[in-house]
Protein backbone atom coordinates (compact mmCIF):
# COMPACT_ATOMS: atom_id res chain seq x y z
CA UNK A 1 0.00 0.00 0.00
CA UNK A 2 1.48 3.34 -1.02
CA UNK A 3 0.97 6.78 0.48
CA UNK A 4 -1.94 7.58 -1.80
CA UNK A 5 -3.84 4.43 -0.83
CA UNK A 6 -3.04 5.12 2.78
CA UNK A 7 -4.44 8.63 2.49
CA UNK A 8 -7.68 7.47 0.91
CA UNK A 9 -8.28 4.29 2.90
CA UNK A 10 -6.78 4.77 6.35
CA UNK A 11 -6.65 8.52 6.90
CA UNK A 12 -10.45 9.10 6.73
CA UNK A 13 -10.79 6.89 9.82
CA UNK A 14 -9.16 9.60 11.92
CA UNK A 15 -12.40 10.96 13.38
CA UNK A 16 -13.66 7.53 14.37
CA UNK A 17 -10.33 6.73 16.02
CA UNK A 18 -10.31 10.12 17.70
CA UNK A 19 -13.83 9.76 19.11
CA UNK A 20 -13.11 6.25 20.37
CA UNK A 21 -9.84 7.33 22.01
CA UNK A 22 -11.41 10.37 23.61
CA UNK A 23 -14.27 8.31 24.96
CA UNK A 24 -11.79 6.02 26.68
CA UNK A 25 -9.11 8.51 27.78
CA UNK A 26 -11.47 11.43 28.48
CA UNK A 27 -8.77 13.87 27.34
CA UNK A 28 -8.67 15.58 23.97
CA UNK A 29 -4.91 16.05 23.70
CA UNK A 30 -4.09 12.48 24.63
CA UNK A 31 -6.69 11.25 22.16
CA UNK A 32 -5.11 13.35 19.38
CA UNK A 33 -1.69 11.86 20.13
CA UNK A 34 -3.20 8.40 20.13
CA UNK A 35 -4.63 8.96 16.64
CA UNK A 36 -1.11 9.67 15.38
CA UNK A 37 0.15 6.61 17.19
CA UNK A 38 -2.46 4.43 15.48
CA UNK A 39 -1.53 5.88 12.07
CA UNK A 40 2.16 5.23 12.73
CA UNK A 41 1.44 1.62 13.64
CA UNK A 42 -0.67 1.16 10.52
CA UNK A 43 1.97 2.83 8.34
CA UNK A 44 4.66 0.55 9.69
CA UNK A 45 2.73 -2.51 8.47
CA UNK A 46 1.58 -0.85 5.21
CA UNK A 47 2.98 -3.74 3.17
CA UNK A 48 0.65 -6.19 4.91
CA UNK A 49 -2.44 -3.95 5.09
CA UNK A 50 -3.96 -5.44 1.93
CA UNK A 51 -4.17 -8.82 3.64
CA UNK A 52 -6.64 -7.51 6.24
CA UNK A 53 -10.31 -7.96 5.52
CA UNK A 54 -11.33 -4.72 7.18
CA UNK A 55 -8.92 -1.83 7.73
CA UNK A 56 -11.51 -0.12 9.88
CA UNK A 57 -11.69 -3.07 12.28
CA UNK A 58 -7.90 -3.19 12.40
CA UNK A 59 -7.72 0.52 13.19
CA UNK A 60 -10.34 0.19 15.92
CA UNK A 61 -8.62 -2.85 17.44
CA UNK A 62 -5.31 -0.95 17.47
CA UNK A 63 -7.03 2.02 19.10
CA UNK A 64 -8.66 -0.22 21.68
CA UNK A 65 -5.35 -1.86 22.61
CA UNK A 66 -3.43 1.41 22.79
CA UNK A 67 -6.16 2.94 24.96
CA UNK A 68 -6.12 -0.03 27.32
CA UNK A 69 -2.31 0.22 27.57
CA UNK A 70 -2.55 3.93 28.36
CA UNK A 71 -5.26 3.37 30.97
CA UNK A 72 -3.28 0.57 32.58
CA UNK A 73 -0.19 2.78 32.81
CA UNK A 74 -2.29 5.47 34.46
CA UNK A 75 -3.36 3.18 37.25
CA UNK A 76 0.12 3.26 38.79
CA UNK A 77 -0.06 5.71 41.68
CA UNK A 78 3.23 7.45 40.87
CA UNK A 79 2.17 8.32 37.38
CA UNK A 80 -1.34 9.37 38.30
CA UNK A 81 0.19 11.53 40.99
CA UNK A 82 1.88 13.66 38.36
CA UNK A 83 -1.08 13.45 36.09
CA UNK A 84 -2.68 16.66 35.08
CA UNK A 85 -6.08 15.11 35.40
CA UNK A 86 -5.45 14.16 38.98
CA UNK A 87 -4.41 17.73 39.64
CA UNK A 88 -7.54 19.17 38.07
CA UNK A 89 -9.71 16.76 40.01
CA UNK A 90 -8.14 17.76 43.31
CA UNK A 91 -8.52 21.43 42.48
CA UNK A 92 -12.15 20.84 41.59
CA UNK A 93 -12.75 19.06 44.87
CA UNK A 94 -11.08 21.80 46.84
CA UNK A 95 -12.84 24.69 45.16
CA UNK A 96 -16.23 22.99 44.96
CA UNK A 97 -16.93 21.70 48.46
CA UNK A 98 -20.54 20.99 47.56
CA UNK A 99 -19.50 18.37 45.05
CA UNK A 100 -22.83 16.55 45.09
CA UNK A 101 -24.41 19.65 43.59
CA UNK A 102 -23.00 18.60 40.25
CA UNK A 103 -25.64 16.78 38.21
CA UNK A 104 -24.22 13.99 36.10
CA UNK A 105 -24.57 14.40 32.36
CA UNK A 106 -24.65 11.61 29.78
CA UNK A 107 -20.90 11.84 29.24
CA UNK A 108 -20.16 11.51 32.93
CA UNK A 109 -22.66 8.67 33.20
CA UNK A 110 -20.81 6.86 30.41
CA UNK A 111 -17.49 7.49 32.14
CA UNK A 112 -18.70 5.61 35.19
CA UNK A 113 -19.02 2.44 33.09
CA UNK A 114 -16.22 -0.14 33.14
CA UNK A 115 -13.81 0.11 30.19
CA UNK A 116 -15.28 -2.79 28.25
CA UNK A 117 -18.91 -1.66 28.53
CA UNK A 118 -17.95 1.89 27.67
CA UNK A 119 -16.27 0.65 24.50
CA UNK A 120 -19.28 -1.42 23.50
CA UNK A 121 -21.76 1.43 24.07
CA UNK A 122 -19.55 3.81 22.12
CA UNK A 123 -19.10 1.45 19.18
CA UNK A 124 -22.79 0.65 18.96
CA UNK A 125 -24.68 3.77 20.01
CA UNK A 126 -22.33 6.45 18.73
CA UNK A 127 -20.46 4.85 15.84
CA UNK A 128 -23.35 2.56 14.84
CA UNK A 129 -21.43 -0.67 14.24
CA UNK A 130 -23.20 -4.00 13.65
CA UNK A 131 -22.89 -6.60 16.40
CA UNK A 132 -20.64 -8.71 14.20
CA UNK A 133 -18.19 -5.83 13.76
CA UNK A 134 -18.18 -5.07 17.48
CA UNK A 135 -17.56 -8.73 18.23
CA UNK A 136 -14.52 -8.62 15.96
CA UNK A 137 -13.15 -5.44 17.50
CA UNK A 138 -13.75 -6.52 21.08
CA UNK A 139 -12.76 -10.13 20.45
CA UNK A 140 -15.94 -11.36 22.11
CA UNK A 141 -19.01 -13.44 21.25
CA UNK A 142 -21.98 -11.53 19.80
CA UNK A 143 -24.26 -12.74 22.57
CA UNK A 144 -21.91 -11.54 25.27
CA UNK A 145 -21.87 -8.15 23.57
CA UNK A 146 -25.67 -7.94 23.52
CA UNK A 147 -25.81 -8.75 27.23
CA UNK A 148 -23.08 -6.22 28.12
CA UNK A 149 -24.71 -3.57 25.94
CA UNK A 150 -28.12 -4.01 27.54
CA UNK A 151 -26.62 -3.89 31.00
CA UNK A 152 -24.62 -0.76 30.21
CA UNK A 153 -27.62 1.03 28.65
CA UNK A 154 -29.72 0.28 31.73
CA UNK A 155 -26.93 1.53 33.98
CA UNK A 156 -26.79 4.82 32.07
CA UNK A 157 -30.57 5.15 32.30
CA UNK A 158 -30.44 4.53 36.03
CA UNK A 159 -27.79 7.20 36.59
CA UNK A 160 -29.60 9.75 34.42
CA UNK A 161 -32.98 9.15 36.09
CA UNK A 162 -31.42 9.40 39.55
CA UNK A 163 -29.62 12.66 38.77
CA UNK A 164 -32.83 13.98 37.21
CA UNK A 165 -34.73 13.16 40.40
CA UNK A 166 -32.05 14.89 42.38
CA UNK A 167 -32.36 17.96 40.19
CA UNK A 168 -36.13 18.06 40.74
CA UNK A 169 -35.75 17.68 44.48
CA UNK A 170 -33.41 20.63 44.63
CA UNK A 171 -35.63 22.92 42.55
CA UNK B 1 -44.06 7.64 14.73
CA UNK B 2 -46.50 7.57 17.63
CA UNK B 3 -45.76 7.50 21.33
CA UNK B 4 -46.65 3.84 21.77
CA UNK B 5 -44.20 2.72 19.12
CA UNK B 6 -41.46 4.82 20.72
CA UNK B 7 -42.17 3.25 24.11
CA UNK B 8 -41.89 -0.21 22.60
CA UNK B 9 -38.65 0.71 20.84
CA UNK B 10 -37.24 2.09 24.07
CA UNK B 11 -38.07 -1.16 25.82
CA UNK B 12 -36.25 -3.09 23.08
CA UNK B 13 -33.37 -0.63 23.14
CA UNK B 14 -32.65 -1.21 26.82
CA UNK B 15 -32.76 -4.96 26.28
CA UNK B 16 -30.16 -4.61 23.53
CA UNK B 17 -32.53 -5.96 20.87
CA UNK B 18 -32.97 -2.98 18.55
CA UNK B 19 -31.48 -2.88 15.09
CA UNK B 20 -29.29 -0.01 13.92
CA UNK B 21 -32.21 1.37 11.89
CA UNK B 22 -34.47 1.34 14.94
CA UNK B 23 -31.84 3.05 17.02
CA UNK B 24 -31.50 5.73 14.35
CA UNK B 25 -35.25 6.37 14.37
CA UNK B 26 -35.06 6.76 18.17
CA UNK B 27 -32.29 9.31 17.75
CA UNK B 28 -34.35 11.11 15.10
CA UNK B 29 -37.43 11.16 17.33
CA UNK B 30 -35.59 12.62 20.33
CA UNK B 31 -33.83 15.29 18.29
CA UNK B 32 -37.30 16.69 17.40
CA UNK B 33 -39.27 19.04 19.64
CA UNK B 34 -42.48 17.05 19.89
CA UNK B 35 -41.64 14.85 22.86
CA UNK B 36 -44.27 13.80 25.44
CA UNK B 37 -43.41 14.78 29.03
CA UNK B 38 -42.88 11.26 30.39
CA UNK B 39 -40.29 10.48 27.70
CA UNK B 40 -38.24 13.63 28.27
CA UNK B 41 -35.94 11.70 30.61
CA UNK B 42 -34.47 9.90 27.59
CA UNK B 43 -33.95 13.04 25.52
CA UNK B 44 -30.44 14.00 26.71
CA UNK B 45 -29.14 10.49 26.08
CA UNK B 46 -30.22 10.22 22.44
CA UNK B 47 -29.26 13.80 21.66
CA UNK B 48 -25.83 13.13 23.11
CA UNK B 49 -25.40 9.91 21.15
CA UNK B 50 -26.35 11.66 17.91
CA UNK B 51 -24.15 14.69 18.50
CA UNK B 52 -21.12 12.69 19.56
CA UNK B 53 -21.04 10.87 16.23
CA UNK B 54 -20.51 14.16 14.39
CA UNK B 55 -17.54 15.29 16.50
CA UNK B 56 -14.35 15.39 14.47
CA UNK B 57 -10.74 16.00 15.19
CA UNK B 58 -9.64 19.60 15.14
CA UNK B 59 -7.34 20.22 12.14
CA UNK B 60 -5.14 22.65 14.07
CA UNK B 61 -4.61 20.42 17.06
CA UNK B 62 -4.02 17.57 14.65
CA UNK B 63 -1.08 19.46 13.18
CA UNK B 64 0.21 20.26 16.65
CA UNK B 65 -0.01 16.60 17.57
CA UNK B 66 1.80 15.61 14.38
CA UNK B 67 4.57 18.12 15.16
CA UNK B 68 4.90 16.65 18.64
CA UNK B 69 5.26 13.23 17.11
CA UNK B 70 7.82 14.36 14.55
CA UNK B 71 9.86 16.07 17.28
CA UNK B 72 9.74 12.90 19.35
CA UNK B 73 10.79 10.84 16.33
CA UNK B 74 13.66 13.25 15.56
CA UNK B 75 14.86 13.12 19.15
CA UNK B 76 14.89 9.33 18.95
CA UNK B 77 16.71 9.18 15.60
CA UNK B 78 19.30 11.78 16.57
CA UNK B 79 20.38 9.49 19.39
CA UNK B 80 20.75 6.65 16.91
CA UNK B 81 22.82 8.86 14.57
CA UNK B 82 25.51 9.60 17.15
CA UNK B 83 25.80 5.92 17.91
CA UNK B 84 28.14 4.71 15.05
CA UNK B 85 30.62 7.56 15.73
CA UNK B 86 30.84 6.52 19.34
CA UNK B 87 31.34 2.91 18.35
CA UNK B 88 34.21 3.81 16.02
CA UNK B 89 35.86 5.85 18.77
CA UNK B 90 35.50 2.88 21.10
CA UNK B 91 37.26 0.52 18.66
CA UNK B 92 39.96 3.09 17.87
CA UNK B 93 40.79 3.60 21.54
CA UNK B 94 40.93 -0.16 21.97
CA UNK B 95 43.39 -0.47 19.09
CA UNK B 96 45.49 2.41 20.46
CA UNK B 97 45.66 0.77 23.88
CA UNK B 98 46.76 -2.55 22.35
CA UNK B 99 49.49 -0.85 20.33
CA UNK B 100 50.71 1.04 23.40
CA UNK B 101 50.97 -2.18 25.41
CA UNK B 102 52.80 -3.94 22.56
CA UNK B 103 55.36 -1.13 22.10
CA UNK B 104 56.03 -0.76 25.82
CA UNK B 105 56.51 -4.54 26.08
CA UNK B 106 59.05 -4.50 23.24
CA UNK B 107 60.86 -1.57 24.83
CA UNK B 108 61.06 -3.23 28.28
CA UNK B 109 62.28 -6.57 26.85
CA UNK B 110 64.96 -4.90 24.74
CA UNK B 111 66.19 -2.91 27.74
CA UNK B 112 66.32 -6.02 29.94
CA UNK B 113 68.25 -8.02 27.36
CA UNK B 114 70.74 -5.16 26.88
CA UNK B 115 71.37 -4.90 30.63
CA UNK B 116 72.01 -8.65 30.98
CA UNK B 117 74.49 -8.61 28.13
CA UNK B 118 76.34 -5.73 29.83
CA UNK B 119 76.56 -7.65 33.16
CA UNK B 120 77.88 -10.71 31.39
CA UNK B 121 80.78 -8.63 29.96
CA UNK B 122 81.85 -7.54 33.47
CA UNK B 123 81.80 -11.09 34.86
CA UNK B 124 83.80 -12.45 31.95
CA UNK B 125 86.84 -10.28 32.74
CA UNK B 126 87.96 -11.71 36.09
CA UNK B 127 90.67 -9.14 36.71
CA UNK B 128 88.30 -6.25 36.42
CA UNK B 129 85.91 -7.98 38.79
CA UNK B 130 88.71 -8.59 41.29
CA UNK B 131 89.84 -4.95 41.14
CA UNK B 132 86.30 -3.75 41.60
CA UNK B 133 85.67 -6.03 44.58
CA UNK B 134 88.95 -4.96 46.15
CA UNK B 135 88.08 -1.34 45.73
CA UNK B 136 84.65 -1.90 47.33
CA UNK B 137 86.13 -3.79 50.32
CA UNK B 138 88.73 -1.07 50.79
CA UNK B 139 86.01 1.55 50.87
CA UNK B 140 84.15 -0.42 53.57
CA UNK B 141 87.36 -0.83 55.59
CA UNK B 142 88.16 2.91 55.60
CA UNK B 143 84.63 3.70 56.65
CA UNK B 144 84.75 1.18 59.47
CA UNK B 145 87.97 2.70 60.88
CA UNK B 146 86.45 6.18 61.05
CA UNK B 147 83.46 4.67 62.82
CA UNK B 148 85.66 2.95 65.41
CA UNK B 149 87.35 6.26 66.41
CA UNK B 150 83.99 7.49 67.62
CA UNK B 151 83.27 4.26 69.51
CA UNK B 152 86.44 4.77 71.67
CA UNK B 153 84.53 7.32 73.81
CA UNK B 154 82.34 4.50 75.09
CA UNK B 155 85.24 3.34 77.28
CA UNK B 156 84.88 6.46 79.49
CA UNK B 157 81.17 5.80 79.84
CA UNK B 158 81.95 2.23 80.86
CA UNK B 159 84.25 3.41 83.68
CA UNK B 160 81.55 5.75 84.96
CA UNK B 161 79.03 2.91 84.91
CA UNK B 162 81.43 0.90 87.17
CA UNK B 163 81.28 3.68 89.77
CA UNK B 164 77.50 3.69 89.73
CA UNK B 165 77.53 -0.06 90.23
CA UNK B 166 79.21 0.46 93.61
CA UNK B 167 76.42 2.76 94.78
CA UNK B 168 73.87 0.12 93.84
CA UNK B 169 75.68 -2.45 95.94
CA UNK B 170 75.59 -0.04 98.92
CA UNK B 171 71.75 0.23 98.57
CA UNK B 172 71.36 -3.54 98.57
CA UNK B 173 73.50 -3.81 101.73
CA UNK B 174 71.45 -1.10 103.46
CA UNK B 175 68.09 -2.82 102.85
CA UNK B 176 69.29 -5.84 104.79
CA UNK B 177 69.20 -3.76 108.02
CA UNK B 178 66.26 -1.41 107.40
CA UNK B 179 62.73 -2.90 107.55
CA UNK B 180 60.71 -1.26 104.73
CA UNK B 181 57.57 -1.47 106.95
CA UNK B 182 58.93 1.36 109.11
CA UNK B 183 58.88 3.76 106.25
CA UNK B 184 55.38 2.74 105.16
CA UNK B 185 53.63 2.87 108.60
CA UNK B 186 53.57 6.37 110.16
CA UNK B 187 52.33 5.10 113.63
CA UNK B 188 55.75 3.57 114.44
CA UNK B 189 57.38 7.03 114.45
CA UNK B 190 54.97 8.09 117.15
Amino acid sequence: MNLQDFNTKVYPLKDKIFRFARRMLDQTEEAEDLVQEVFIRMWKIREKLDEYRSLEALAMITTKNLCLDKLKAKKFPLESFNDQRWYIETIAEETLPDHSDFVLGVKEAMNTLPEQSRMIVHLRDIEGYEFGEIAEIMDMQENAIRVALSRARKRIREILINSKKYEYQRN
Amino acid sequence: MNTKEIEELLEKYYEGETSLAEENSLKEFFSGDDIPGHLLVHKPLFRFLKEEATKSMNEESQEASLTRHIEKYRAETSIVKTHPGRKRLFYLSGMAATLLILFSLVFVIRNEVGRRNHNRDVNSSTELAYAQTKQALLFVSVGLNTGLDAVRHFKTLDNAMGQIQKINKFYDYQTQFINPEWIKDPSINK
